[in-house]
């Protein structure tokens, strides 16, 4: 048996998980081992995710069995899994910015003296015994908030250091990172399995697999595809594995001919957020994006929208200068966004269907007064048209689905009657039937001569619903696919190839 | 349009509806503290006692409806007292100074929106919380009008009555300027472009931003309008009191916050409804009347509005979700 290997931290044994009846994680099993790097790759969704949640205690598993240094998870809370010696790194990062580095060290675990009082010289020197571990020059006096991110990356692994980590999970730690960053955070990543500690590092680079992994496991939909060491990777066998769809889950589109008029982004820049994009599309033409999430599509998106202001580029319909400064320009200009958070920026969730419809126009048209009762009038013929289930324009819009509820803001958006569309992640969380009505939508804009702009991660939709593919990496379009091009390997290996 | 579709519903439609079924509950309490008083003395129902009731909570109701709009946007302005007493102020010096009623009271209103407006301009210039910016101007609003005043009393000119006038000897203008001022507040929130933006500010800031909503345009304007209010609020009470001092307007910051509140507006921002404020409004002037009436000492009366605060927000939250 595997788990009396004393090698093995990290033992799952057939473990699954679902929600609401759809089976996100299935029956996968996994080893690591004590100093080993074991890099998990898979697709946007394909579960990396969920196995994380499963082993830091945040979800519990429905069925299988999960052994840590050789004792069995009995009980699945984030505390337990710690004092297990299970520490996961997150890309967000929970320091204290405010305390020193040592206090952030032993965040709730402090040294104390007599009558419970700090003893600081004694937390500091604990923490410059700790943080020597890491090989990483940092004063443990100094404030969090002074580092730079591979220092405060070192802080939160020399956390986990001094929780007694026996595992240490890393979930696309390099996410925000710039070459050089990310050189120092690889051989820290090395130095910490040097000293025999099992590392899970998730990331949607090849390059930092092949450069960090001793074994690789592939995740799709849920299940453990292979799992491979060193020398057997290939970046194409691993392309491979995190394909492999079947075809029939490809909505097939007719074509829209395309018209005369020409939207073209020209070296749209933000500092920090987007390297120079440029771009064209025709009228009538659906161009997706793809790429892995943080890849910068919806920070692109928030440039052309005006959402976040570029520092240089413009934007132009039919050659007329359109770059919006703010979200009031664009939706001037005929540019709307509609975003991937539906109830953070897309609704308004106090109100009523017919108050959400109308948020965008009122903002569009000159004019003092609402005129709500027309404009409800509009709405059902909307509400006709894509098929929204709704009590009507009264009924307030917290009480819908998911997915008439994105119809709803897709309504409102096209009241604004706009010219470039652009979708952020259209279907994400809605059912079938809602996506096949928003698909349906899209094309009758198209033929209506709009230009069309879809950010998807799911691939059957990307590929089915786009003309041609702009393909984002490291902030900057890397690839354009055309035609035949377009398809998941294409894609993926854009995405993440070395 | 709304109480159709919600009679449809029923009671359960009402109390899902958080801010009406507060409005209701404000309505009940109401009737029933009415109705005990009306059985506890017979001078409570007397024409001559409603008026005074009514006229007494005018400033108050004209300053609770600036509150309600600010709260629903979002923020809070501490410096409402500040701003009656320091248009006031100046409206009496100038009075004072023999400049004629008519331009002093222009300029006391224009004082106001002018301190309304800096509000919200500070506020979305500073980007920082809206209650510490007016909480720092409520000191600077304060030494602002004790210069003006040099702490003394200051009478109003003779012809500056309309506060202690009655139309047809009946209806106090001042009751009049109140149902004006609950109508045109009701007429913004509800049918104007302006109105729909405060609350789509106060609901969803990124969500208004991203609909093509100037935020920091429009918070201004919030605030300045609410200047505005505040400056009509203190000229009937100068006219009330025909003279100004500096502490004319400190006692309602409290009951204006705690009359929109009171009403069913969100501390949070986004929801409330004008009617609720006027409810609010008549509740406080009631129960003090009552409480006069009842010749309860005033030190009571302290500890009865509070309570009552604090309870309105107690009944209006036991809906709500959050931990």
């Amino acid at each position: 048996m595997e788990e009396k290997n004393p090698n093995v931290v990290v033992h799952v044994e057939d473990c699954s998980k679902s929600f609401s009846g759809v089976t996100v994680f299935d029956r996968v099993s996994f080893d690591l081992l004590a100093g080993e790097i074991h890099c998990l790759v898979g697709e946007n969704g394909a579960g990396k995710s969920t196995f994380i949640k499963i082993l830091s205690g945040a979800y519990i598993p429905d069925s299988g069995r999960i052994f840590v240094g050789g004792q069995e998870v009995k009980h699945f809370d984030p505390d337990v899994l710690k004092k297990m010696g299970v520490q996961t790194i997150y890309q967000s990062q929970f320091l204290m910015h405010d305390l020193t580095v040592a206090e952030n060290v032993f965040m709730g675990d402090y040294v104390t003296g007599k009558g419970g009082l700090m003893n600081y010289k004694k937390l500091a020197q604990r923490a410059r015994e700790i943080l020597a571990e890491t090989e990483m020059d940092i004063d443990p006096n100094r404030i969090l908030g002074e580092l730079d991110i591979t220092e405060r990356q070192a802080v939160q692994i020399a956390r986990a250091l001094a929780q007694e980590a026996k595992v240490l999970i890393l979930d696309e730690p390099t996410a925000s990172y710039g070459k050089r960053e990310k050189t120092t955070l690889l051989n820290l990543v090395k130095k910490i399995a040097a000293k025999g500690i099992g590392v899970i590092y998730i990331s949607h680079h090849l390059d930092e697999v092949f450069e960090l992994a001793d074994r690789v496991t592939v995740i799709r939909d849920g299940m453990k595809i292979a799992c491979y060491n060193k020398a057997e990777i290939t970046e194409q066998q691993l392309i491979r594995d995190m394909v492999g769809r079947d075809t029939d889950m490809f909505y097939s589109r007719e074509d829209v001919e395309k018209g005369e008029g020409i939207m073209e982004v020209r070296d749209l820049y933000k500092k920090g957020y987007v390297k120079k994009t440029s771009f064209k599309m025709r009228r009538g033409e659906i161009l997706g994006f793809g790429g892995m999430v943080g890849s910068g599509r919806t920070e692109l998106a928030n440039l052309i929208f005006g959402a976040v202001r570029p520092d240089s580029g413009a934007v132009f319909i039919d050659g007329k200068d359109v770059t919006a400064k703010d979200p009031h320009m664009a939706i001037k200009n005929g540019i709307c966004l509609i975003t991937e958070d539906r109830q953070q920026t897309g609704m308004f969730l106090d109100h009523s269907v017919g108050w959400n419809f109308i948020s965008a126009v009122i903002n569009k048209k000159k004019g003092v007064l609402l005129h709500q009762q027309k404009e409800n009038k509009i709405l059902e013929d909307y509400i006709d048209r894509i098929q929204i289930k709704t009590q009507g324009p009264e009924q307030e819009i917290k009480y819908l689905s998911g997915g008439n509820q994105q119809k709803v803001v897709l309504a409102k958006w096209l009241h604004t009657d706009a010219d470039v569309i652009i979708f952020d992640e259209p279907t994400k969380g809605i059912d079938i039937g809602a996506k096949e009505d928003v698909y349906r939508l899209m094309l009758d804009l198209a033929r209506a001569g709009k230009f069309i702009i879809m950010i998807s991660s799911d691939m059957p939709e990307l590929i089915a619903m786009s003309d041609r593919v702009e393909v984002m990496k490291d902030r900057k379009l890397i690839v354009e696919l055309t035609g035949p091009e377009i398809n998941e390997e294409a894609i993926l290996a854009a995405s993440i190839g070395g | 349009m709304n109480n159709n579709s919600n009679i449809a519903k029923g009671w359960a439609g009402i109390i899902k509806n958080r801010s009406k079924s507060q409005i209701l509950l404000l309505g009940v309490a109401l009737a029933v503290i009415i109705i005990i008083m009306c059985f506890a003395t017979d001078r409570f129902y007397q024409t001559k006692n409603i008026m005074n009731v009514l006229t007494q909570i005018t400033a108050l109701g004209i300053s609770a409806a600036g509150a309600a709009i600010v709260l629903i946007s979002g923020g809070i302005d501490l410096t409402l007292g500040n701003i009656i007493s320091f248009a006031g102020c100046v409206t009496a010096a100038m009075m004072g100074a023999g400049i004629n009623t008519g331009t002093a009271v222009f300029v006391g209103i224009l004082v106001a929106i002018g301190c309304g407006a800096l509000n919200g301009t500070l506020i979305v210039l500073s980007k920082a919380e809206p209650f510490i910016i007016t909480l720092g101007m409520m000191s600077v609003y304060n030494g602002l009008t004790l210069l003006v005043t040099g702490g003394m009393n200051l009478p109003t000119s003779s012809d500056f009555t309309f506060g202690r006038e009655r139309l047809g000897g009946v209806v106090p203008i001042p009751v009049l300027c109140l149902v004006a001022v609950f109508l045109a507040v009701f007429f913004i929130l509800k049918f104007t472009k302006f109105g729909r933006r405060i609350y789509a500010i106060g609901d969803n800031t990124e969500a208004a931003y991203l609909s093509g909503i100037k935020i920091k345009r429009n918070k201004v304007y919030v605030y300045a309008l609410n200047g505005g209010l505040l400056g009509i609020a203190s000229m009937i009470l100068l006219s009330r009191l025909s003279s100004g001092n500096s502490v004319m307007g400190d006692s309602l910051l409290m009951e204006a916050i705690a009359a929109a509140v009171i009403g069913g507006v969100s501390m949070a921002g986004g929801r409330g409804s004008i009617w609720g404020v006027f409810l609010g409004t008549v509740l406080i002037g009631v129960i003090s009347n009552a409480l006069n009436l009842l010749s309860v000492a005033s030190f009571y009366q302290y500890i009865v509005l509070g309570a009552i605060i604090v309870g309105a927000v107690f009944v209006s939250n036991i809906g709500s979700k959050n931990r």
